[in-house]
């Protein structure tokens, strides 16, 4: 279904149309609150509250045409606002980060359940450990394949600097993988 | 070649470089992504995987950034299960019908509830534009020019005539003094009710004051701490950081001044 003609229904109030164009991108926007969390009834309240800020500010997409990137705009300013507010409640108990990753891999989570696959799981511990802002370039470049100049203006940074923090990140993560797991399948031969 | 010999050259060239330039793990690693996605050719290619060769820890990055690559693509997607968006409608159905309401009235931009939103919305953007006081100053001073410097305007005389006024007291002109008179003997029989009232009414502005003060304060407070972070963020060079915390203070600060103005910050009904 084409979603300019959703979002048209949805501005006249047509529930089912709210209803299909909820369904058509809930998993996008699921994956990506996931990915700056990190825990997933975290995401999926988060979710929620990305779906109602975008039915509020269904009049302010301008260009349905790019309705693409004003979702991932508003999604992504969501995640950064629960990310402060997190951060602004902290647990009752401080845990370390990497504590935290333990425990995951320790003890049996809903997430655990939740997540498909264990490869899936330790992309998202690994993920855990970046910086705010390389998770970020990790959900939006390789997660959601959004093009660089379109998360350099998301970001405001430069394309330049976008590019080289998306290789920083990569080799990041790689690492993180590398550390949480001893890497992925030891037994493959690396790029040749 | 044998095992152990491998290792002693291994260890040597490690020595070597301990010595010399230090590890080239760090060189590999920032290179490692470009190798991956086949866009690393000639020498630098070469080298890196003569590197690859002999360092386990590099391979084992190699290998990780690989596979993430299939891995984070086939990520773009989560289910969230079956009841998600049967409960964001539920969360969004409660809120349809004032939002349905406004944008009817924007679309239809005809009657008086359309007319008084786009009114709204655009006084609510001039009075934030930087300008809006030099603008309204500049309004104000060519009407009372207008009014009272032009010389066909019937107020021409005006401005003498009320410092005559002031300078003569109110008493040395009929009208105005028996009205002066007037309203100030009311004012002083003024009973106490009404008194009362105005206290009433100026506690109530006091408290609704005190009220949208405590509302705001965990806006304004983020927003500092925002601010305070941008500078340590300024003072240590990092541009990113100073853009994220910027862009923090502001949402912060959005977030109190809806506070402050709104009762509700998901509503736009007023106190």
């Amino acid at each position: 279904m084409d979603p300019t003609e959703l979002i048209r229904r949805c501005r006249a109030g047509d529930e089912l149309a709210w209803e299909a164009l909820v369904r058509q991108q809930q998993g996008r926007i699921c994956s990506v609150a996931l990915g700056y969390v990190g825990d997933q009834d975290e995401a999926n309240d988060l979710a929620q509250e990305i779906f109602v800020r975008v039915w509020d500010r269904l009049d302010t997409c301008t260009d349905l045409e790019k309705f693409g990137p004003w979702l991932m705009s508003i999604a992504r300013n969501a995640c950064l606002d629960h990310l402060r507010r997190r951060k602004a409640r902290p647990p009752r108990q401080d845990v370390p980060a990497a504590e935290m990753t333990n425990l995951a891999s320790s003890i049996p989570t809903p997430e655990d359940d939740w997540l498909a696959t264990s490869r899936q799981r330790l992309v998202h511990r690994a993920l855990r450990r970046l910086s705010t802002i390389n998770r970020e370039i990790i959900v939006l470049k390789e997660i959601q394949g959004l093009p660089l100049e379109q998360i350099a203006n998301m970001l405001g940074l430069p394309l330049g600097t976008v590019k080289s923090r998306s290789s920083r990140a990569r080799i990041e993560l790689a690492r993180a993988v590398v550390d949480l797991d001893g890497g992925p399948a030891s037994g493959q031969e690396a790029v040749s | 070649m044998t095992r152990d010999e491998r290792d002693r050259q291994q260890e040597f060239v490690r020595d070597v470089l301990a010595r010399t330039s230090g590890s080239a793990c760090e060189r590999a690693h920032q290179q490692l992504p470009d190798l991956n996605d086949g866009v690393l050719l000639g020498l630098d290619r070469s080298l890196v995987q003569q590197h690859l060769e002999h360092c386990a820890s590099c391979r084992a990055a190699a290998l990780a950034l690989n596979w993430l690559g299939d891995e984070l693509a086939g990520m773009a997607e989560l289910d969230p299960g079956e009841g998600f968006a049967a409960a964001v409608v539920a969360r969004t159905s409660a809120r349809s019908e004032p939002a349905r309401a406004r944008h009817r009235a924007q679309v239809a931009g005809s009657g008086p509830a359309g007319l008084m939103d786009r009114l709204g919305r655009w006084w609510s953007e001039r009075i934030l534009a930087p300008n809006f006081a030099v603008q309204v100053a500049y309004v104000a001073t060519m009407i009372l020019v207008l009014i009272f410097a032009t010389p066909v305007s019937p107020f021409r005389n005006a401005p003498g005539r009320m410092l005559e006024v002031v300078q003569a007291g109110p008493t040395d002109l009929p009208l105005l003094g028996t009205a002066l008179q007037w309203t100030s003997g009311r004012v002083a029989g003024g009973s106490d009710a009404v008194r009362e009232g105005m206290a009433a009414r100026w506690q109530g502005l006091e408290d609704d004051w005190q009220a949208r003060i405590g509302r705001s304060a965990p806006g304004r407070s983020a927003a500092v701490d925002h601010l305070e972070a941008a500078f340590r963020a300024a003072e240590a060079q990092r541009a990113s950081g100073v853009t994220l915390e910027l862009n923090g203070a502001l949402q912060s600060t959005r977030a109190a001044w809806r506070a402050w103005w709104y009762t509700n910050p998901e509503s736009t009904s007023r106190p």
